[in-house]
């Protein structure tokens, strides 16, 4: 312990520059975190949009400079020759990044909450997790890359690299939207879980043997090979085990509902690549209160399957599995009889509401955090809600006043939404503040003057509890997706 | 010359993954720059994602280009006395073409090529607009190569730029704390006409700093002075170029053009007679200021002309002495009859202390005059036209009042008045397009491509009879281009004014709105 101690000293005395820069990074950002923020993008080179970047690279540098400080690879280092033990050396370097990141991070979170309304005490528990995937997303990877090189150049052109395997991958991609569940967390965390064993195995050979091939080796697969995703039974399972269904789902039935039409009228898009094809489907055997949605299904056409994300959602006629199509595919098939299949995985969920005045300052939206109105500009009004450590439950917000739901060109309700459809255990997610601010609803000019006129109009907010989730099957025969079509690109 | 050829083989030898990387990486940013959609607003998920690439590859391919300029003066470092190549007859000279020929070959030549591929795959022609080419080119080479040049040859590797970049930020960042004016922005927050002059004015001083501090280094190797003059130009770059004074910018301005209209004889002055607007006088806790708007009155200034407020500066006074400052700017150009007010804002806490008791205003006004040029008329449910030098697309003309995008490439395009005719369609005319008053107005993001929105507002007291105008088959859309032809200083005085009568309340809008229901 008392060697690394004396490295920690060492370290200490020896970054003593990028400590204080990183340190003095760190007070810029709980400075303007600690400002009222009004939800969006910063526009512009703003100094707070700069902090925001050089935070994280203040980290990185950190870390690889102490890594590099007695670096790993190669034989002709001074202090291969020196009485050096491995362990004490990677203490000293998880003394300094605990002591001059993670304690650093925990302070700016305190801050943060406490001038942005929320109560450090009653988020204890989430600013402690949070130091995990903080952890392991952002200073692991760092560490590790440092302990595979030898300069800080190196590191550059291997975090290029990377960029570059990430914008090759976007030149290619062009498919349909893949869509997301509310057990999406559990392959997230897995994930997490393997970058957590992949860089902890490259430390831990770097530290223990210098074996610098083969954690490079390790780390070359890691990036390149594609990551292997948990089977949706396993994620469906284990959502079960550690949070037991509140509803029997095994009653409900979905089925094609033949007797319904177009949802709304075909509208074309003047850009895309894809037909958006919504299909009337009938529910049995939900209870009372409870509603059904899904943001991800299985498709299969003919011979082609798609995992995409089609939409289950409820409108006043019913229920719609809104499926999408390569535009090619459907034009194949746009006047046949086709069969489909759509295996969707569906959550049920039961909602509470939350209403406030139109015109409101900070207000504490049960399940959301604290929300607002404004006028930014004239004929505007936004809605922003700020949130603490993790998102929220997925909430819709609208202004209720007469024709709400069905307002401007597109007819369908005039509502935002905020939070995600996620049924996560964890009391935090990453992320560099530990506040995050988001416009939840907007409403603009004809909607404003009508929400405005009339009187005593309110902003209704609606949360989804996930109860419990399922894969389900529909099938349908004698499908002709002309009928049903509610967009498609222009010729 | 064969010496510095033979330097520049070995950096080429040293430095091909570096080189590799760079340009794979503009390759990448100018192949999705040039697959991009000319609706950005567009909900397919493709389009989004290239956008969320090209934002990444955006800020990556100048810190690339920085790296590798960085990393080749390091080749031979230029701090110390230990270095190998000191010994050897290396001439500065030679040292100098050779890198400044890596330079030009792979970054300068790749720039060039990026901004044409990506002006050519959206289908404009290069040459007519090349001083706009040049014009980039010389922009991106003052605030990338220049400075990665200097940063270079006043370190010893990678580390000690970083550290000099990190400094260089937090000095920006605090410098906009107790500014609080961020680089980018006008005088309160938004951009105006005469920004370009601060904009050229740090280029002019890249140019000529970083230029003298590498050539210095290259022959004289005085790594501290040559520290201290990254420092100061740093300094001046950082601070002193943010803080130009709009007032400066505009006698520049002024110097720098010849007004075709005269404006001698245009008067402007307060106007407290005039019935004051419906205000309500009630705190509203979250917002940290409030507005005070002050009347005015313009006279003298031909009726077809408009004018614009480049900067305005307040200072209250009582009993007096000054206790407030404020500026303010608001560039749409407004007709005489229309600009009757000037507005400011105050923090609560001196607003609470002067508003009951009369103060004393004085206002500094610069102000650009504008001229209509001859208007261009397009049929309202036109899905595709063009517009001076421009393509305009209105991804949506069935729906009522959708928004017209319209792209240019290497030049930005005029300053443009939207209105719809016949009168009454829509509530209020908006205004895009450039709001620079430079000669030739380049657009200086990663990418050439410009994009103008055009909004048109309905009626805000009748949606639906705006909707039905508005679905007429003979409903056209009016696009007027505007020209600065003058600008002007004045100073006007309020006397006698309580502020309380004169604040503005956004949350009062609504109030106001509520009233004739």
């Amino acid at each position: 312990m008392s060697q690394s101690l004396r490295i920690l000293g060492k370290d200490i005395r020896r970054l003593w520059a990028p400590l204080l820069i990183a340190l003095a990074v760190q007070a810029l950002f709980v400075f303007f975190e600690m400002q009222p923020h009004q939800g969006g993008a910063v526009a512009g080179l703003s100094a707070e949009g700069l902090v925001d970047i050089l935070l994280p690279v203040a980290w990185w540098y950190l870390v690889i400079a102490l890594v590099h400080g007695e670096s790993l690879v190669g034989e002709r280092q001074f202090w291969v020759t020196r009485p050096y033990r491995w362990k004490s050396l990677l203490a000293a370097r998880a003394i300094f990044v605990a002591l001059f990141v993670n304690v650093a991070v925990l302070v700016a979170d305190c801050l943060i909450l406490r001038a942005q309304g929320f109560s450090v005490a009653a988020h204890w528990q989430g600013m402690l997790w949070k130091q995990i995937p903080f952890t392991i997303a952002i200073l692991l990877p760092a560490l590790a890359l440092a302990s595979v090189t030898r300069s800080l150049s190196q590191v550059i052109v291997v975090v290029l690299l990377i960029v570059l395997r990430i914008v090759v991958d976007s030149l290619r991609s062009g498919g349909l939207p893949g869509g997301s569940t509310a057990v999406d967390w559990i392959g997230n965390d897995f994930e997490t879980l393997v970058v957590m064993v992949v860089f902890s195995s490259m430390v831990l050979i770097q530290y223990r043997a210098r074996r610098t091939w083969l954690a490079r080796g390790i780390f070359a697969a890691f990036v390149i090979v594609p990551g292997v995703s948990l089977p949706l039974r396993w994620e469906l399972g284990f959502q079960a085990f550690v949070k037991p269904a509140a509803i029997d789902t095994r009653p409900i039935r979905l089925s094609f509902d033949h007797t319904r039409g177009r949802r709304a009228p075909l509208m074309r898009t003047p850009v895309g690549n894809s037909a958006s094809v919504a299909l009337p489907i009938s529910v049995n055997g939900v209870p009372d209160a409870v509603r059904l949605v899904s943001e991800r299904a299985r498709l299969n056409i003919a011979t082609d399957t798609f995992d995409e994300a089609a939409t289950l959602e409820r409108d006043k006629r019913g229920y719609w599995e809104t499926i999408l199509l390569p535009v090619e595919v459907f034009n194949a098939a746009r006047a046949k009889l086709v069969s489909l299949r759509v295996r969707p995985v569906v959550t049920a969920v039961r909602e509470t509401e939350f209403r406030a005045p139109l015109e409101t300052g900070p207000v504490r939206v049960p399940f959301v955090g604290i929300c607002e109105s404004g006028q930014p500009f004239a004929q505007y009004l936004a809605v922003t809600c700020r949130w603490a450590l993790a998102a929220p439950l997925r909430t819709r917000v609208h202004a209720d006043y007469p024709g709400w739901d069905a307002a401007g060109a597109t007819r369908r309700p005039n509502e935002g939404i905020v939070g995600r459809l996620s049924d996560s255990v964890f009391p935090a997610d990453l992320g560099l503040s530990p506040v995050h601010t988001e416009q939840a609803f907007g409403l603009a000019r004809e909607e404003f003057s009508a929400a405005t006129a009339s009187a005593g109009t309110q902003l209704v907010f609606r949360t989804e509890h996930p109860l419990a989730h399922f894969e389900t099957e529909i099938e349908m025969g004698s499908v002709r997706l002309e009928d049903y079509v509610v967009s498609e690109p222009d010729k | 010359m064969r010496q510095a050829l033979h330097i520049f083989r070995k950096d080429l030898r040293h430095l091909w993954p570096q080189i590799a990387i760079v340009l794979a990486l503009v390759a990448a940013y100018a192949v999705l720059a040039g697959r991009t959609s000319d609706d950005p607003f567009t909900l397919d998920r493709t389009v989004l994602q290239t956008w969320e690439v090209i934002s990444l590859l955006g800020f990556l391919v100048p810190v690339a280009y920085a790296w590798l300029i960085i990393t080749l003066v390091h080749q031979e470092a230029l701090p110390g006395s230990r270095q190998f190549w000191v010994t050897r007859p290396y001439r500065a000279g030679r040292l100098i073409a050779a890198k400044v020929l890596f330079v030009v070959l792979f970054v300068t030549v790749s720039m060039v090529a990026k901004d044409w591929y990506i002006v050519a795959a959206h289908g404009f022609p290069v040459l007519p607009d090349l001083t706009g080419l040049l014009l980039r080119l010389a922009a991106w080479t003052a605030w990338v190569v220049l400075p990665a040049l200097a940063a270079g040859v006043v370190t010893r590797n990678l580390q000690e730029v970083g550290l000099l970049g990190a400094g260089l930020v937090l000095v920006y960042a605090l410098e906009n704390v107790l500014a609080g004016q961020p680089f980018w922005r006008g005088s309160c927050g938004y951009a105006d006409g005469t920004e370009w002059i601060r904009d050229f004015a740090g280029v002019v001083l890249l140019v000529i700093a970083c230029t003298a501090i590498f050539l210095w280094q290259y022959w004289r190797r005085q790594t501290v002075t040559a520290r201290v003059a990254v420092a100061c130009c740093s300094l001046l770059m950082l601070v002193g170029v943010p803080l130009l004074p709009w007032k400066t910018r505009v006698a520049v301005q002024m110097l720098m053009t010849r007004p075709r209209v005269d404006v001698s004889g245009v008067r402007i002055e307060p106007d407290l007679a005039r019935p004051r607007p419906v205000v309500t006088d009630r705190e509203d806790p979250p917002e940290p200021y409030v507005t005070i708007v002050l009347p005015v009155r313009v006279t003298g200034l031909r009726s077809d002309l408009r004018i614009a407020t480049d900067g305005a500066l307040f200072d209250l006074y009582s009993g007096g002495r000054r206790v407030a400052r404020s500026g303010g700017n608001s560039p749409s150009g407004l007709k005489a009859e229309s600009y009757t007010w000037e507005m400011f804002s105050l923090d609560r806490a001196t607003y609470r202390l002067l508003k009951a008791q009369p103060v004393r205003i004085k206002v500094s006004l610069s102000m650009t005059v504008l001229e209509d040029e001859p208007a261009v008329s397009v049929p309202a449910h036109t899905r595709a036209f063009g517009y001076a030098g421009s393509r305009c697309l209105q991804p949506h003309p069935e729906k009522p009042f959708s928004p017209i995008w319209c792209v240019t490439a290497l030049k930005e395009a005029p300053r443009t008045l939207v209105a719809v005719s016949p009168a009454g369609i829509a509530e209020s005319m908006s205004q895009d397009g450039t709001w620079s008053y430079a000669a030739y107005p380049v657009p200086l993001d990663m990418s050439p491509i410009y994009r103008m929105h055009l909004l048109i507002y309905p009626r805000q007291d009748g949606v639906e009879a705006s909707r039905v105008l508005w679905e007429r088959p003979d409903t056209r859309i009016i696009l007027t281009p505007q020209q600065p032809v003058a600008h002007f200083r004045r100073e006007l005085e309020f006397t006698g004014v309580r502020l309380a009568d004169y604040v503005r309340h956004v949350r009062a809008e609504l109030k106001v709105i509520h009233t004739p229901q």
